[in-house]
C-alpha cells in the first residue's frame, strides 16, 4: 500500500471516529453555555446507540435509526431538565444518575431482545461530494464520508452561529453567565435552559446512534467506552466554543485511528499484547491535552449552579 | 418646588409593606414630579429601598396603590414597571460579564428575532448613546468596565427601554469621587430631557448637591419633605436620625500619638491582577505599631490586589513583605493569621463570611488557627475536635461586644443585613487580638451609626498598639483617621502625605496620576 493510501485511510477513519465525539461535544457546549452540565451524555449515547441500532435493524432504514437516537436523547434530556432545571437538584448527581440509567437500560434492552446473538447491520455507504472528493488525500478522507460526518461539519458552523449570532444564543449565554441579570431583563431562564439542555441531549442521542449504525454496525455492552465523558472533557478543552471542541474531537479521532491502523502491524510481529496499550493512547493524549489547556479554561459563570429566584 | 404644584408622574398612596418582624413601609405616600431629582434620604433600614422596590415591581405592597400619569397600575414584576416607564438601577449591578456593553443594553428588549450582527448592533448602540449623551464603549465586554462605567450601562439599559422615571439606589456607594461627579453630570443631563430621577441615599452632602426636593424617611415613615433651598446638613441629619441621635453624627476621632517600631514593611511589591496585568507596581509602604496608614485612590487602582498580597491570598510577582522584621512573602495565609494579621475584605459577602454557615461558626472560623490544643496527634492530623460550647461562648462574646443584631447564634450568616455582617467580620477580625489589621473599605454601605462604630474601633485598636492599613475610596475617612496616607494611581504610589499638611487638590491630582511626588519627598515622610 502506498504511503498516500495509508495516510488517507488513517485520516478518513479518524474523521469518522471524530464525528460522534464532535456531535455529542457540541451538544454539551450548547447545554453548558446555558449553565447546565449534562454528565449523563455517555448514558444517553449508549441508549441512543442501542435504539438507533434496533430501529434501523427492524425498519431497514438508518434514518429511522438516527431519528430514534434523537428522540431518546430528547427524552433523557427532559429527565435531566426536570430534575436539574425545574427541581433545582444537584446537576452532577442528576447527570450521573442519567448515565447509569442509560448504561443499564441499553444493556437490559439489548439482552432482552437479542440475548447472546450477535447481529450486524449492513454498513452504510459513504457519499462522495463531486469534484472536491477527487483532491488527493483531502478529498477521499474528508469528502467521501458518511452522511452524519457532513452533518457534523455543518453543525460546527450552525452551533457557532446559534450561540454567537442569534437572539436565542444571546439569551443562552446570558442565562449561563448571570441568570439573575437575564431574569431581571425579562428572559425566562428555565425555558432557555430547557431548550439548551434538550438540544444538547438530542445531539448526544444522535451521536450514539451514529456510533452503532455508522461505525460498529453492532451493539454490545458499554459500546461507547466512555467517549461521552471524553466529550465533556472536550468542552473544557474547547473553551465552550463549537469549533475548538471539534478540533479536540479531531485530535482524539486521529490518534484513535492511528492506533487502530497500526494494530495489524503489532499483530504481525507477534506482540498482540501491545495492542491494548495502543488503544489506550488516544485516551492518554486527550487527558494530557485536557490538563494543559483546561488550566485557564473559564466557563460560563453559573455553570452547574441551579438558579433560585429570591 | 413642591409636589403640590408640579406635573405628577408617579403617585404612591398609603403604601404598607411588612416583613417578618418589621414594618418596612408604614403608610407611606409619595409623589414624583416630571423632570425633577427627588432624593429619598434615610439611614440603612429606613425603608427607602423597599418603597422603591415596590414601585419597580420587585415587591407587591400589602396595602396601598400606585398611580402613573393618573392611572392606577399594579406592578407585579419589573417587566410591568418598565412597561409603565419606571426603571431602577440597584447597588449590585446585574450585567452579564461575558457579553458586550451593546449586548447587555439590548438584552431582553432586542429588535431582532433571530439573527443579529454584533458589529452592526455595536454601531447602533453607539448612535443611541450619542443621542442620549452618555457614552461607554459599546464593544467592550462588561467585565472590562469600572464600577462607574457599569453603572452607566445600567442607566443606559433603562433608558433604552424608554423609561421616564429612573430610580438610583445608593448610586454613589460604589463610585470614586471623580465618578460621582460624572454621575451627577449624567443626572442633570437626564433631568433636562424631562426624565425624573429618584436618588436614594444616606449621604447628606450628595443629596444637598443634586436633589431638587428631599424626602426624609425614618423607621418606615416619611418624616419630612423639603425643597433643597430650605435644607441644610444639620436639619436633614436631625430628621434622618431623630433628635436624640444627633450627637452621633460628625464624630471626631483623636489620633493615637505614640507609634512604635516598624510592624509591616512592603518593599518594591509587584502583584498581578485577575487578568494578568500588573495591578500593583513597585509599591513601598510601612506600618508602625499603633499607626494607621491609609491607602487612597480611585477604585481599582490596585488596592484590592495590594491587600490580598499582604494577607497571602494573591501571589507576589516581585518584591518582599516583612512582618516584624521577618520575611513573610511566601507564607500561606494560615501562617500570617497565626502571626497576628487580620483582614477585613472589601467584598464582605463574597470573601468575608460563609453565608450558609451559622454565625457562631463564622465567628470561630479563624480563631481555630490560633488555638493551642493538648491533643497533639489529632491536631497534627488537622482533625482536632471543636467544642461547641466554647465556640458558642466566644461567639456570644463577640456578638455582644460588637453589637451584631441577630435572632440567635445559630442563625445562618446569610440572613443578616449588610451592616450586621460587617459588624460580625469586624468583631471576628479584631477580637482575636491581631497585631496588624488590613481593613478594605470597612465602612462602605454602612449607615452613620455603624460607620462611626467601625471607625472608633479601628482608632481604639491603634491606641492599643495595633497597626492598621486602612484602604478606602472614601477620601474623608482616610484623611480623618490616618497618620500617613499613601496615594495610589494605576497600581503605583504617587505620593505619601500627612493628613492636614497636603491640600485636597494635590491629593486629587495624585489620585488621577496627574502629579507624582519625588522619591526624596516620599522617603522623608516615611522617615517621620
Amino acid at each position: 500500500m502506498s504511503l498516500e493510501k495509508v495516510i488517507t485511510s488513517v485520516i478518513s477513519l479518524g474523521i469518522t471516529l471524530t464525528t460522534p465525539l464532535a456531535i455529542a461535544g457540541i451538544g454539551e457546549v450548547i447545554s453548558e453555555r446555558s449553565g447546565v452540565i449534562n454528565l449523563g451524555i455517555d448514558g444517553i449515547m449508549l441508549l441512543g446507540a442501542f435504539l438507533g441500532f434496533h430501529a434501523s435493524l427492524v425498519t431497514g432504514n438508518i434514518y429511522i435509526g438516527y431519528l430514534a437516537g434523537l428522540a431518546v436523547g430528547l427524552l433523557m434530556g427532559l429527565i435531566l431538565a426536570v430534575f436539574s432545571v425545574s427541581l433545582k437538584l444537584n446537576q452532577a448527581i442528576t447527570g450521573m444518575g442519567l448515565y447509569f440509567l442509560g448504561f443499564g437500560l441499553s444493556d437490559f434492552f439489548y439482552r432482552t431482545i437479542y440475548g447472546e446473538r450477535e447481529v450486524y447491520l449492513s454498513a452504510p455507504s459513504p457519499i462522495s461530494i463531486p469534484i472536491i472528493s477527487n483532491i488527493p488525500v483531502v478529498g477521499p478522507s474528508l469528502f467521501q464520508q458518511l452522511d452524519l460526518v457532513y452533518f457534523s461539519y455543518i453543525l460546527v458552523i450552525v452551533a457557532w452561529l446559534l450561540i454567537e449570532r442569534t437572539r436565542i444564543g444571546l439569551w443562552i449565554r446570558s442565562v449561563g453567565e448571570n441568570p439573575k441579570a437575564a431574569d431581571a431583563m425579562g428572559i425566562n431562564v428555565s425555558l432557555i435552559q430547557y431548550i439548551a439542555v434538550l438540544t444538547g441531549s438530542s445531539l448526544a442521542g444522535l451521536a450514539g446512534a451514529f456510533l452503532s449504525i455508522g461505525i460498529t454496525q453492532v451493539f454490545y455492552e458499554n459500546l461507547t467506552y466512555g467517549i461521552g465523558f471524553i466529550a465533556i472533557g472536550l468542552v473544557y478543552f474547547g473553551k465552550w466554543s463549537p469549533l475548538r471542541t471539534y478540533l479536540g474531537a479531531l485530535i482524539f479521532g486521529l490518534s484513535w485511528s492511528t492506533a487502530i491502523s497500526t494494530q495489524s502491524y503489532f499483530n504481525a510481529i507477534g506482540r498482540a499484547d501491545l495492542v491494548y496499550f495502543l488503544l489506550a493512547i488516544p485516551y492518554i493524549i486527550i487527558t494530557i491535552a485536557l490538563v494543559i489547556v483546561s488550566r485557564q479554561a473559564r466557563g460560563p459563570k453559573w455553570l452547574g449552579k441551579p438558579y433560585l429566584r429570591e | 418646588m413642591s409636589s403640590s404644584s408640579c406635573d405628577v408622574v408617579v403617585e404612591m398612596r398609603n403604601i404598607v409593606k411588612k416583613f417578618p418582624g418589621v414594618v418596612a413601609n408604614d403608610n407611606v405616600s409619595l409623589k414624583i414630579c416630571r423632570g425633577e431629582v427627588l432624593a429619598i434620604l434615610g439611614e440603612n433600614g429606613a425603608g427607602k429601598t423597599t418603597l422603591m422596590n415596590i414601585l419597580y415591581g420587585l415587591y407587591l405592597p400589602d396595602e396601598g396603590s400606585i398611580y402613573i400619569n393618573g392611572k392606577r397600575v399594579i406592578h407585579a414584576s419589573p417587566k410591568d414597571a418598565i412597561k409603565n416607564g419606571v426603571g431602577m438601577v440597584h447597588q449590585h449591578f446585574t450585567l452579564v460579564d461575558d457579553l458586550t456593553v451593546a449586548e447587555n443594553i439590548v438584552l431582553g428588549a432586542e429588535d431582532f428575532k433571530v439573527y443579529y450582527n454584533p458589529g452592526k448592533l455595536i454601531e447602533k448602540i453607539r448612535e443611541f448613546m450619542k443621542d442620549i449623551g452618555l457614552y461607554v464603549e459599546p464593544s467592550k465586554k462588561a467585565y472590562e468596565l469600572s464600577a462607574g462605567e457599569k453603572q452607566k450601562v445600567e442607566i443606559l439599559k433603562a433608558l433604552y427601554r424608554r423609561i421616564s422615571v429612573l430610580i438610583l439606589d445608593e448610586p454613589t456607594s460604589v463610585l470614586s469621587p471623580i465618578e460621582v461627579n460624572e454621575l451627577f453630570k449624567t443626572i442633570r443631563r437626564l433631568k433636562e430631557k424631562g426624565i425624573s430621577i429618584v436618588f436614594i441615599s444616606h449621604k447628606l452632602d450628595e443629596v444637598l448637591e443634586i436633589a431638587d426636593r428631599i424626602v426624609v424617611m425614618r423607621a418606615g415613615k416619611i418624616v419630612g419633605e423639603l425643597a433643597r433651598k430650605d435644607a441644610n446638613v444639620r436639619l436633614l441629619a436631625s430628621m434622618m436620625i431623630g433628635a436624640s441621635g444627633l450627637s452621633s453624627i460628625e464624630e471626631k476621632f483623636e489620633k493615637n500619638t505614640s507609634t512604635g517600631r516598624k510592624l509591616l514593611e512592603v518593599i518594591d511589591l509587584w502583584v498581578k491582577g485577575d487578568r494578568g496585568e500588573d495591578a500593583v507596581k513597585g509599591v513601598r509602604l510601612s506600618v508602625r505599631e499603633g499607626e494607621i496608614v491609609g491607602v487612597a485612590g480611585v477604585a481599582g487602582s490596585g488596592q484590592k490586589e495590594l491587600a490580598e498580597a499582604i494577607y497571602g491570598l494573591r501571589p507576589v510577582k516581585r518584591g518582599r513583605i516583612m512582618f516584624n522584621e521577618v520575611e513573610i512573602t511566601g507564607l500561606p495565609t494560615v501562617e500570617r493569621i497565626k502571626l497576628g494579621i487580620s483582614y477585613i475584605p472589601e467584598e464582605r459577602v463574597r470573601y468575608g463570611v460563609s453565608l450558609e454557615l451559622p454565625i457562631y461558626e463564622n465567628i470561630y472560623l479563624e480563631k481555630i488557627h490560633s488555638e493551642k490544643s493538648k491533643r497533639g496527634l489529632l491536631e497534627a492530623l488537622g482533625v482536632s475536635p471543636l467544642k461547641k460550647r466554647v465556640m458558642l461562648e466566644y461567639a456570644q462574646h463577640v456578638v455582644n461586644k460588637f453589637g451584631v443584631k441577630t435572632p440567635s447564634l445559630t442563625t445562618v450568616a446569610g440572613k443578616l443585613s449588610g451592616g450586621n455582617i460587617q459588624r460580625l467580620i469586624v468583631g471576628r477580625e479584631l477580637e482575636r487580638g491581631p497585631k496588624l489589621v488590613i481593613a478594605s473599605e470597612p465602612t462602605a454601605g454602612l449607615d452613620i451609626a455603624a460607620t462611626n462604630f467601625v471607625r472608633r474601633t479601628l482608632v481604639d485598636m491603634s491606641r492599643r498598639g495595633v497597626g492598621v492599613l486602612l484602604i478606602s475610596s472614601d477620601l474623608q475617612e482616610v484623611l480623618s483617621l490616618s497618620h500617613k496616607v499613601v496615594v495610589l494611581c494605576n497600581g503605583e504610589v504617587m505620593g505619601v502625605v500627612i493628613p492636614g499638611e497636603a491640600s485636597i487638590e494635590d491629593i486629587g491630582l495624585m489620585m488621577t496620576c496627574s502629579k507624582k511626588m519625588s522619591i526624596e519627598e516620599v522617603e522623608k515622610i516615611w522617615a517621620m
